[in-house]
């Protein structure tokens, strides 16, 4: 894809998908890829800082035989996402602005 | 290669990483592979790189906020622990050795007292005197060299003596130096005293302030 992902936005989508239902990680890096080109490797450390943020949390559930680590978003988390997603509309209106119509304002 | 041998060897790679944090990146990426499913191994260690190039992906997302991955670590219960106690300890010690320097200082002071005490009242009456000596020869020169001027003129009509010439002359002397002497005093009395009285605050809290603010 011709447009690079920032981290935020990746760190928006990330929180939107796990927002919907508890999932893991292979999981959502599928559902980014549907979207995006995205190396598989990029997502540990954006799950692992949101982690740290305490926008999700994780917990263990067993699948098929083994274990199977769930993200789940907190409060804190829906906020952030909150904010990404006011920010976004923002965003894609300026963007598309100037994209569509060569206007800056 | 295999699963196991691609997770065998980002392990060794993982060495610089706290081991709880190591064992959670493993632990994704083993589930990582078992969730893209056996068939897909292949295409998976295509797309993750060689196990190397994927520690140091870990690795960098730990580098930009060190700190935080460090305090990570400390929890890990035996960790945790152990630091916080440290910390604690540390924390006493040097309340302990503050409180201790305190006291020896006021144990010394009060012992020493006698030595020191009857310089110290010196001092403050040395101070006191200067400034009450300043006041009243600046006062004195003023109201003695007015009156002594004062005398001689009116004098000087009634008698013309040549004597009450000479205490106009050496009143108007005396005014001009008391004159001159209220501008130290001025200074004396409106920088000295409150650069005097903030000192002596400074020094007071310093010594029992403190103790009061723990």
């Amino acid at each position: 894809m011709a447009f690079p992902i920032s981290a935020a936005l990746l760190d928006a989508l990330v929180l939107a998908i796990v927002s919907k239902e508890d999932t893991y990680g292979y999981k959502i890096t599928q559902d980014i890829r549907e979207a995006m080109t995205m190396s598989e490797s990029t997502l540990y450390p954006v799950l692992r800082r949101l982690q740290k943020d305490e926008c999700l949390e994780t917990y263990d559930r067993e699948y098929m035989g083994r274990n199977r680590r769930y993200y789940r978003i907190t409060p804190k988390g829906i906020s952030q996402l909150n904010l990404y997603r006011e920010e976004w509309k923002l965003y894609k209106k300026r963007v598309e602005r100037i994209l569509e119509k060569g206007e800056v304002s | 290669m295999t699963k196991n041998e691609y997770i065998g060897r980002l392990k060794s790679c993982l060495t610089a990483l706290p081991p709880n944090e190591r064992e959670e990146a493993v632990s994704y990426y083993e589930e990582f592979f078992e969730d893209a499913g056996e068939e897909n191994t292949a295409s998976v260690i295509a797309e993750l790189g060689s196990p190397e190039k994927l520690a140091k992906n870990i690795l960098s997302g730990q580098d930009s906020d060190e700190a935080v991955w460090s305090e990570k670590s400390a929890e890990e219960p035996p960790a945790e622990i152990k630091t916080e106690s440290t910390s604690e300890n540390k924390k006493t010690s040097g309340v302990v050795k503050d409180n201790n320097v305190t006291i020896i200082a006021i144990v010394i002071l009060a012992l020493t007292c006698p030595v020191w005490g009857g310089a110290a009242i010196g001092l403050v009456c040395a101070v006191f005197g200067l400034l009450l000596g300043v006041a009243a020869a600046t006062g004195a020169m003023i109201l003695g060299g007015v009156t002594m001027a004062v005398y001689g003129f009116v004098n000087l009509f009634g008698s013309g003596d040549i004597i009450n010439l000479g205490m106009v002359g050496g009143g108007l002397i005396l005014l001009a130096i008391g004159l001159f002497l209220l501008v130290p005093a001025k200074w004396l009395y409106t920088k000295g005293v409150p650069a005097m009285f903030r000192g002596m605050g400074t020094l007071w809290r310093r010594l029992f302030g403190s103790k009061g603010a723990e």
